[in-house]
C-alpha cells in the first residue's frame, strides 16, 4: 500500500518484543513530545516535543570531538569532563554523528510512515501467533495524532492489532479519530481528585475523565493503568477508592493494572541533565495487594505490573 | 502437578551433597585385563577387558532406590578412561582436589596406583598415543595448539543414540545365543569366504560382552538379596525381593513391565559408560519405545501416571551419578561438567504423525521434579504438537530449568534427508548430547568429532596465513590484505583460509578414526545400534547403517559482525584505511579506542534483523558447511556440518586476535548460531528473524541457538501463550533448535560486573522491560534482590 507519506512522526523508540503494552507480542512505537509533567515520569526523554540530546557519561572517551563540530558550541570541556550547555543546544545531532562511543544521542528522530511501518511488519509473524500488534505509546501519541491515526488506519487494513496507550489529554477529536481504527485502549489515570492531578501532573483530568467517559462509550475494549507512587498520586487507600468509584459508572473495562513505583527511569534525568526529584517511598507488597483488592471489590480485574 | 515424592527428594539431596570423586576401579581392572591379554586379537581383548570390569568393579543400592547400578564408585563421580585422554589428569592429580572449578576427591592410594599401575601401561597405547604416530605432525602441533580447532576422537568417539527399541525386545542372553550360533558356524565351516574370519572374531567378542552385561546385573541381583535379608523395613524389604528379581530377569530378556524397562536401560547405560568414555551416550526416543510397556502397566492397574514419573525421577536422578573427568584445559573448552545423556520426546513418527503420548509428559514431569543438570531432555515438536505438549513444555521452561531444549521436528528431517537419509528414517530422528542428531538407533556419527574457529580464518585472510596471536603461519598466502579492493577479497580469502583449516581438521579426525578402529573395537556398542551385528564387525569400521562425522563452527557472529564492518567502514565509508585497521587489531586496539568504539556502535551486527549483516551470517554458514561436505570419512561415510560451540568459543577467544567486529583478543567468540554477547540491541524477535535468515537445513548435525530470558518475563497465563507463540514462530521460520536460558539472581551478578557480555540481558519491570545493563547500580540491585525473593 502506498501511502502519501506526507506526515512526519516524532518517534523517540520503537521497541520490538513488547510483551506489557497490551496482548501478545507486540511492536511498541513511542512518540515524543506530552503534555503532562508528572513528576515521577519514567521517561523524562519523551516529554519534550523535540529532538534532544542524552548524555551517557559513563560512556564518554573522552576523544572531545563534539566540542569542535557543535555548530552552536553549546559543548565545553570542563577539566576532563564533557558538558552540554541545554541552554544553546539545538539537538541538531552533530555531535553524536563523531561520537562512536555512543555516549551521545539524539533523541527523537522524525519518521515517516513508511518508515516507522517497515519497522512494525517486520515481527507480523509473532503478533500473528500472539494476537500481538503494533502499540503507540509516548510521551502523548495524541500530540501526533494524525500520524498515529494513518498508522493505525494502515495496521488495521493490514491486519495488524493496534493498540493506543495515552494519558487521554487530548482534545476529543484527536482521540475519535484515532479510535476508527484501535483495538485496545490502554488508558493511563493518575487521579480523580482535580486538584492532586494538577499538582502531580500539571493539568486538571477534566478532559482526561471526559474523553475516558465518552471512549467507554465507543465499545473498543480498555485497559486503565494506575501508576502506584505512594505519597504523590496515591496518599491512601482512600485514593484508589475515588478512583475505584469513578471507574465503576463506566463500561467497556477489561482490567485495571496498578504499576508500582519504579526508579528506572532515574538514570535518563541525568542524561539529560535533570533533576530526579520525586522521593516516594519504597511500596511493600501487602499495600499494593490491598489496593488490587479495593480495585477489584469494584468488580474490575486487577493486575499488578500488567500481567494477567 | 504432583509434587516432588520423599524418594526422589532424598535420591536427589544425595547427589547434590555428595562431593565428586574420580572412581579409579574400572582404570584398574581394565588395565589388568588389558595387559594380560597382549597378543590377542584386539577386539576379544576389549571385550575381555570390559568383562573383567563388569566382574569387579565396586557395586551399590543405595537407600530408596528402584534403579540400581552404579557407574562409578561413590556416585557422584568420574571414571578414568586411561586409553583416552583420562591420564591427562595425572600431572594436574595432585591438585585436582583443590582446584577452584569442578574439583574432584580421589585418596593418595588411589593418586599412586594411577600413576604406578596405569599410567605406565597407556603411555604408548593409548588412542593418543597411536594417534600422534599415524597423524600428520602439523596437525598435532594446530590441535595442541588450541587456537585452531579441537578434535575430541583421542577421548574416544560415544556420541551416539541407542537402539534401545531393538535390544528390549531381545534382551542380552538372546544377542549372545546369536552370536554363539554366529561362532558355531565358523567352527562348523560353513562358508569359507575370507570375510569370516574377522566376522568370527566380531561374534566371539559379541558373546564375551553380551554375557557380562547378564552377569554384571546378576551381581545386583544376588546384592538386593542380601540387603533384603538384613532389612528391618517390610516395605522396603519387598522393594529389594522385587529388585533381586527384576535384575535376574533384565537385561538377560526383554522387560515384562515399566519398571524392568527402565531397568534394562540403566544396566544397558552402566555397560556403555564402561567401555565407552562418557560422553553423549544417549537414550534416544524414550517416550515412544516405552510406551507400550507404560500402557500395558496402567491397563493392568499396576502402574499409574504419579507411579511412573518417580520411576522416571529414579532413572533421571541415576544419570547424574556420572560427570567427566576433565583437566584444566578441558574444562576450559568443556565446561560445567557435562555428560550429555540425552532423552528424545514428543515429535511426529516415520509417516509424520504426531506420537506424543502419555508418557511424553510423564518425562516431562519427571524433569520438572528431579531438576538436576541430567539428562538433556530434548522435545521434539512440529506443526500438530499438541497445544498440551506445549503448554506443559512452556511450563517447565518458565520454572526456570535449564535443560530442556526444543528440536523442530519439520527442519530436522528436511535437513537429514538433504544428506540422503530416507524420509522415514529422516523422521525418525533422534538427539544426541547436546544439540546433535540422527536417525534414531541405526547411526554411529561421531556427532561431536571436533569443533572448529571459523573467526581465526578471518584472522589468517587478513594477516596472509599468520595466526598474529601464536605468531605462526599456519594457513595459506591468499595475499597481501593491503591489496584487497572490495569484501569479496575478503571473503574470498576467508572462504580459502577455511576450506585449507577445514581439511586439516577433517584430516586428524580421519586419523584419529583410524586410531580407535584400531586400538579401540566397542564390541558392546556394536550391539547396540542396528546393522552393525548383521555386518558382523565393529561400530568403528562402518558397519553401522548410517557413519557421518559431526564437526561444528564456532564464531559465527564474529565473523558476520566483521564483515560487515570491513565492508562499511574501510571499503564504502572509507572511515578507515586497512592498514589502520589491521595495525588496530595487531595491537588489540591498544590506543584506538575510538576505532573499537566506532566498530561497535555504528557498524551493523547480526542479531538485529539487518540485512546488511545477516547476509554475512547467511554467507559465512554456507561456506562452512559447504567445505565439510566436500570430505568424506573412514567409515564410509561423510562429514557433516553441526555449529554449536560446548565453551570452546571460550577456549578458542584466547587465541584469537582482534577482530574488526570490535572484539577485543581474549574475549569469548560467539556461541553456535547466537548473536555475539551483548550485540542484540532489537529484542528477542529481531533475534529470532536473523538466526532463521540462515538455512538451518545446512547444519544437519544440529546446531544451537540460546536465548537468555529472565525467570519472570513469562509469568501467569499471558505470559505463558507469549512463550509459546514465541517457539511456534521461531519454528514457522525455520529455526532447528532452541534453548531458553532461564536467567537467575547469580546471572545478573555477574551481568553487573561484565555488563559488555550482557547488552541484550532483559529484565521485567513494572509493566515493561528494560536492558538490565542499562539501569543504574542502585536499581540493579533492586532488581537481583527481586530475584533473589523469586527463588
Amino acid at each position: 500500500m502506498v501511502i502519501s507519506g506526507k506526515v512526519k512522526g516524532l518517534v523517540f523508540n520503537i521497541q520490538r518484543f513488547s510483551i506489557h503494552d497490551g496482548p501478545g507480542i507486540r511492536t511498541t512505537v513511542f512518540f515524543k513530545g506530552c503534555p503532562l509533567r508528572c513528576l515521577w515520569c519514567a521517561n523524562p526523554e519523551s516529554i519534550n516535543p523535540f529532538p534532544e540530546i542524552m548524555f551517557n557519561e559513563a560512556k564518554c572517551i573522552k576523544c572531545y570531538k563534539c566540542i569542535n563540530v557543535c555548530p552552536f558550541r553549546a559543548i565545553i570541556q570542563h577539566f576532563d569532563k564533557v558538558i552540554i550547555n541545554r541552554e544553546i543546544c539545538d539537538g541538531c545531532g552533530e555531535c553524536m554523528n563523531v561520537c562512536y562511543s555512543g555516549a551521545l544521542n539524539l533523541c527523537g528522530k522524525y519518521m515517516s510512515l513508511e518508515e516507522v511501518l517497515n519497522e512494525v511488519r517486520r515481527d507480523i509473524p509473532f503478533y500473528q501467533a500472539s494476537n500481538g500488534g503494533v502499540t503507540a505509546s509516548g510521551g502523548e501519541p495524541l500530540m501526533q495524532h494524525e500520524f498515529v491515526k494513518e498508522l493505525f488506519k494502515i495496521a488495521y487494513e493490514e491486519g495488524i492489532s493496534t493498540a493506543l496507550e495515552t494519558s487521554g489529554h487530548a482534545p476529543w477529536k484527536a482521540l475519535s479519530s484515532v479510535l476508527k481504527h484501535t483495538d485496545l485502549i490502554l488508558y493511563d489515570l493518575k487521579a480523580v481528585d482535580s486538584k492532586v492531578h494538577e499538582e502531580m501532573t500539571g493539568v486538571t483530568n477534566k478532559l482526561i475523565l471526559e474523553n475516558l467517559k465518552r471512549a467507554s462509550l465507543e465499545a473498543i475494549p480498555i485497559i486503565i493503568r494506575i501508576p502506584i507512587i505512594m505519597g504523590y498520586n496515591i496518599a491512601t487507600e482512600e485514593d484508589i477508592h475515588k478512583i475505584g468509584s469513578f471507574l465503576s459508572k463506566l463500561k467497556g473495562i477489561e482490567r485495571v493494572d496498578l504499576l508500582p513505583y519504579h526508579k528506572f527511569g532515574e538514570i535518563k534525568y541525568r542524561f539529560l541533565g535533570r533533576e530526579y526529584k520525586v522521593k516516594a517511598k519504597p511500596l511493600n507488597k501487602e499495600f499494593i495487594s490491598n489496593l488490587k483488592g479495593i480495585i477489584e471489590s469494584y468488580g474490575y480485574k486487577t493486575s499488578i505490573g500488567g500481567l494477567s | 502437578m504432583g509434587s516432588i515424592t520423599p524418594r526422589i527428594k532424598a535420591l536427589r539431596e544425595r547427589i547434590l551433597r555428595t562431593r565428586p570423586s574420580i572412581s579409579v576401579e574400572r582404570a584398574k581392572y581394565y588395565t589388568e585385563s588389558m595387559s594380560r591379554t597382549e597378543g590377542e586379537p584386539v577386539i576379544i581383548r576389549q571385550a575381555k577387558a570390559l568383562a573383567h570390569v563388569l566382574e569387579n568393579i565396586p557395586i551399590e543400592i543405595f537407600p530408596q532406590e528402584l534403579i540400581v547400578g552404579t557407574m562409578v564408585s561413590k556416585p557422584p563421580g568420574a571414571i578414568v578412561y586411561p586409553e583416552g585422554v583420562g591420564l591427562r589428569i595425572i600431572p594436574e592429580v595432585d591438585e585436582v582436589r583443590t582446584r577452584s572449578v569442578n574439583p574432584l576427591d580421589i585418596s593418595d592410594e588411589e593418586i599412586r596406583m594411577l600413576k604406578e599401575e596405569v599410567e605406565p601401561y597407556w603411555s604408548s597405547r593409548s588412542l593418543g598415543a597411536y594417534a600422534e604416530k599415524i597423524t600428520p605432525k602439523k596437525i598435532i602441533d594446530m590441535l595442541y595448539g588450541g587456537a585452531y580447532f579441537v578434535l575430541t576422537e583421542i577421548a574416544g568417539i560415544s556420541h551416539v543414540s541407542i537402539d534401545y527399541p531393538r535390544l528390549l525386545s531381545l534382551g542380552f542372553e538372546r544377542i549372545k545365543q546369536m552370536a554363539e550360533e554366529k561362532v558355531k558356524e565358523y567352527e562348523e565351516l560353513k562358508s569359507a569366504d575370507p570375510e569370516v574370519i574377522d566376522k568370527a572374531l566380531f561374534y566371539k567378542a559379541a558373546k564375551i560382552v553380551a554375557e557380562a552385561a547378564v552377569n554384571y546385573a546378576r551381581r545386583y541381583a544376588r546384592k538386593a538379596m542380601e540387603l533384603a535379608k538384613d532389612e528391618v523395613d517390610p516395605l522396603r524389604k519387598e522393594e529389594l525381593l522385587k529388585i533381586a528379581e527384576i535384575c535376574n530377569w533384565v537385561p538377560a530378556k526383554p522387560p515384562r513391565s515399566f519398571h524392568e524397562a527402565l531397568q534394562f536401560i540403566w544396566f544397558t547405560q552402566v555397560v556403555l559408560h564402561q567401555e565407552n568414555y562418557e560422553q553423549g551416550i544417549s537414550m534416544g526416543r524414550m517416550d515412544q519405545y516405552l510406551y507400550p510397556y507404560y500402557k500395558r502397566d496402567v491397563e493392568a492397574g499396576i502402574l499409574d501416571f504419579e507411579k511412573a514419573v518417580e520411576l522416571t525421577a529414579c532413572l533421571w536422578i541415576k544419570t547424574n551419578e556420572i560427570v567427566p573427568l576433565f583437566d584444566t584445559m578441558l574444562t576450559i573448552y568443556f565446561s560445567g561438567l557435562p555428560t550429555n545423556q540425552a532423552v528424545t520426546i514428543g515429535g511426529f513418527n516415520e509417516e509424520g504423525e504426531d506420537v506424543t503420548n502419555e508418557l511424553t509428559y510423564v518425562m516431562l514431569e519427571a524433569t520438572r521434579r528431579v531438576a538436576l543438570r541430567q539428562p538433556n531432555v530434548h522435545v521434539r515438536l512440529h506443526e500438530n504438537s499438541p497445544r498440551r505438549l506445549l503448554e506443559a513444555l512452556a511450563e517447565v521452561i518458565a520454572s526456570g530449568l535449564n535443560n530442556v531444549a526444543i528440536f523442530n521436528d519439520e527442519v530436522i528431517s528436511k535437513a537429514l534427508e538433504r544428506k540422503g537419509i530416507p524420509l522415514r528414517d529422516a523422521r525418525n530422528y533422534s538427539t544426541i548430547g547436546c544439540v546433535e542428531l540422527a536417525p534414531f538407533g541405526k547411526s554411529f556419527t561421531s556427532s561431536d568429532a571436533a569443533l572448529f574457529n571459523l573467526a581465526i580464518c578471518l584472522e589468517l585472510a587478513l594477516n596472509n596465513g599468520t595466526s598474529t596471536v601464536l605468531n605462526e603461519k599456519v594457513g595459506l598466502e591468499t595475499g597481501d590484505p593491503l591489496e584487497f579492493k572490495t569484501i569479496d577479497d575478503v571473503i574470498e580469502a576467508f572462504r580459502k583460509q577455511v576450506s585449507y583449516l577445514v581439511k586439516h581438521m577433517i584430516m586428524g579426525s580421519n586419523c584419529f578414526e583410524v586410531a580407535n578402529r584400531v586400538v579401540k573395537p566397542t564390541p558392546f556398542l556394536s550391539l547396540c545400534i542396528e546393522g552393525c551385528f548383521e555386518v558382523g564387525s565393529d561400530i568403528t569400521t562402518g558397519s553401522a547403517k548410517y557413519n557421518f562425522t559431526g564437526v561444528q563452527c564456532v564464531g559465527l557472529a564474529d565473523v558476520a559482525n566483521s564483515l560487515a564492518a570491513l565492508d562499511q567502514m574501510v571499503f564504502k565509508e572509507k572511515k578507515v584505511s586497512m592498514k589502520e585497521m589491521l595495525n588496530a587489531l595487531k595491537r588489540n586496539f591498544e590506543g584506538n579506542e575510538e576505532l573499537r568504539q566506532l566498530l561497535i556502535n555504528r557498524a551493523p551486527k547480526y542479531g538485529n534483523d539487518d540485512d546488511s549483516v545477516d547476509k554475512y551470517a547467511q554467507l559465512v554458514a554456507r561456506i562452512y558447511s559447504e567445505e565439510v561436505e566436500k570430505h568424506r570419512n573412514v567409515r564410509n561415510g561423510w562429514f557433516i556440518p553441526g555449529m554449536y560451540s560446548m565453551t570452546t568459543h571460550i577456549g578458542f577467544g584466547y587465541f584469537t586476535n582482534a577482530l574488526p567486529s570490535g572484539r577485543r583478543l581474549n574475549e569469548p567468540l560467539s556461541n553456535g548460531i547466537s548473536p555475539a554477547a551483548g550485540s542484540e540491541r532489537k529484542g528477542l524477535t529481531a533475534s529470532m528473524r536473523s538466526v532463521t535468515k540462515i538455512d538451518h537445513t545446512l547444519y544437519p548435525n544440529g546446531l544451537s541457538y540460546t536465548v537468555n530470558l529472565p525467570l519472570d518475563l513469562f509469568r501467569g497465563k499471558e505470559g505463558m501463550n507469549n512463550l509459546i507463540s514465541l517457539i511456534k514462530t521461531y519454528m514457522k521460520l525455520g529455526g532447528m533448535h532452541i534453548h531458553f536460558n532461564i536467567v537467575n539472581a547469580n546471572v545478573l551478578l555477574e551481568a553487573q560486573k561484565c555488563p559488555e557480555k550482557f547488552r541484550d540481558l532483559m529484565v521485567r519491570v513494572a509493566g515493561y522491560s528494560a536492558y538490565f545493563v542499562d539501569l543504574t547500580k542502585e536499581v540493579q540491585d533492586e532488581v537481583i534482590e527481586r530475584y533473589l525473593e523469586v527463588l
